[in-house]
């Protein structure tokens, strides 16, 4: 594939490097401390860090096919991981007292996870509704891969706590930005600030992310209830 | 018909078939819809259902532009597709009762998908001059791809795999018509893919109405063993 096309392409769409190195690294490292609660073995850490660092952006490249996905065309990636691994090994007592901390930094790279995918997608040309959809794919990626590597129901599938909601908000507003001409700086900031402001909110004031809402049978009950109500002040009079 | 350029110098149409364009985005839209109230059933939050809307629809052709590397998928070069998942999720969002009650429609269409993503699929493969055999498999992984896609995201075994009536088989079946069809008469490619969906459409409702299923594995070996044996008992 065309690999120089593509990263010259990029060059107009690009975060700051130590951005997207960080956001794999608190990936990898958030990865590492799941895999230590759940039991998994030396293996299990590493992949599961390993896979929660750099598992959406694989995904979306994988799926976008335009050549070698970026986590493997410099060393930095996989470096960065498998440090982080090794870190929340050696000191897992103190990563885990900092685990508040820890919160605080992944919320707010939530937005930043988004951007390097939207961008991804809009650098080879794709629609905006593509750019969000990999936008958000690129940030709850990382986490689904882990969930299902350890077999759970992927987390950001199940009612709780707002994060791909909040990947999806700020997506949304970085497309709208982008779509009305905005500047492409803005668009960052808004995005970053969105996604951190509505996890930081929903943390704060206990929103759940909703489920389904069946109209139908909600109707239906109504209806057999108002019946029943008529025919009982019908069986009166 | 439309045709997108895929990967550097190969053009393929988008929708090789004698069919309008339409009844792709109608054939994921039905996966879609089945995703989104399956989620909506199991109890997932609005993301999931959004989720599994995108897996089991765009899925199968997902599935099937990864393997056959040409480039970004057509379900995300097209925007209408997402467009699509999306409206299902709403649809899924609110009227899963009603979809559930719509039982035998969904049926329907859902056997007309079937039968129109294995022949997507083998057709794509039969275009990129891949052989008869890559094209039904493409072909099967096109039409039981989105459910698998789905399973795994829902954190079960994915269903075709397990016992239950004949999806993936029927699948493998119209894939394995339409390149038989396909490369053995001189059917043109879009007639083939007619006979072959209306293959699909029939064995399908037939093994939902009649409850065709598929048995888990027997040890064969100690069957012939037992006939072998008996003479010898008497």
């Amino acid at each position: 594939m065309n690999l120089l096309a593509t990263t010259e392409v990029v060059e107009v769409f690009a975060l700051p490097y130590w951005l997207e190195m960080a956001a794999v690294t608190f990936g990898a490292l958030s990865g590492a401390l799941h895999a230590t609660r759940k039991g998994l073995d030396l293996v299990g850490v590493f992949a599961l860090a390993l896979m929660t660092g750099v598992g959406g952006g694989m995904v979306r490249d994988v799926l976008l096919q335009s050549g070698v996905p970026v986590f493997l065309r410099s060393p930095a990636y996989l470096g960065s991981a498998v440090l982080a691994a090794l870190v929340a090994m050696v000191a897992a007592r103190l990563v885990r007292q900092a685990a508040p901390v820890l919160g605080v930094v992944d919320t707010l790279l939530i937005g930043a996870w988004v951007v390097l995918g939207a961008e991804r997608a809009l650098s080879i040309d794709l629609s905006l509704t593509a750019a969000a959809l990999l936008g958000v794919l690129t940030a709850v990626g990382g986490g689904l891969v882990r969930d299902l590597l350890v077999g759970d129901v992927p987390t950001v599938l199940l009612p709780g706590e707002w994060y791909a909601s909040a990947a999806i908000g700020a997506a949304g507003v970085y497309v709208l930005i982008i779509g009305v001409g905005g500047s492409i700086d803005g668009a960052r900031a808004a995005a970053i600030v969105v996604a951190a402001g509505l996890r930081a909110a929903s943390l704060q004031w206990q929103w759940r992310t909703p489920t389904a809402y069946d109209v139908w049978s909600d109707l239906e009950a109504r209806v057999t209830r108002g019946l029943a109500a008529t025919r009982e002040a019908r069986d009166r009079s | 018909m439309d045709t997108v350029l895929l990967g550097a110098d190969v053009v393929i149409d988008v929708l090789p078939t004698a069919l309008p364009a339409w009844t792709q985005l109608a054939a994921v839209g039905v996966g879609a819809v089945a995703g989104a109230a399956y989620a909506a059933r199991r109890g997932f939050d609005v993301v999931g259902i959004l989720g599994l809307a995108v897996a089991q629809g765009l899925g199968g052709l997902l599935l099937r532009d990864t393997l056959l590397q040409r480039g970004t998928s057509v379900v995300l070069v097209d925007g209408r597709y997402l467009l699509i998942a999306l409206g299902a999720a709403v649809i899924g969002f609110f009227f899963a009762g009603l979809i559930d009650r719509l039982d035998p429609v969904v049926v329907v269409l859902d056997a007309a998908a079937l039968g129109f993503l294995c022949t997507v699929g083998a057709s794509a493969a039969l275009r990129l001059q891949l052989s008869g055999a890559a094209a039904v498999f493409i072909g099967t992984a096109t039409a039981a791809g989105g459910l698998i896609l789905r399973d795994l995201l829902a954190g079960e075994a994915p269903r075709v795999l397990r016992p239950g009536v004949i999806t993936a088989t029927v699948g493998f079946l119209g894939a394995l018509t339409f390149v038989c069809l396909a490369q053995l008469t001189p059917l043109a490619n879009g007639q083939a893919q007619i006979l072959a969906i209306l293959v699909v459409f029939v064995v399908r409702i037939l093994a939902v109405r009649y409850s065709w299923r598929t048995s888990s594995a027997q040890d064969l070996g100690e069957r012939v063993w037992s006939l072998w044996s008996r003479p010898e008992q008497r």
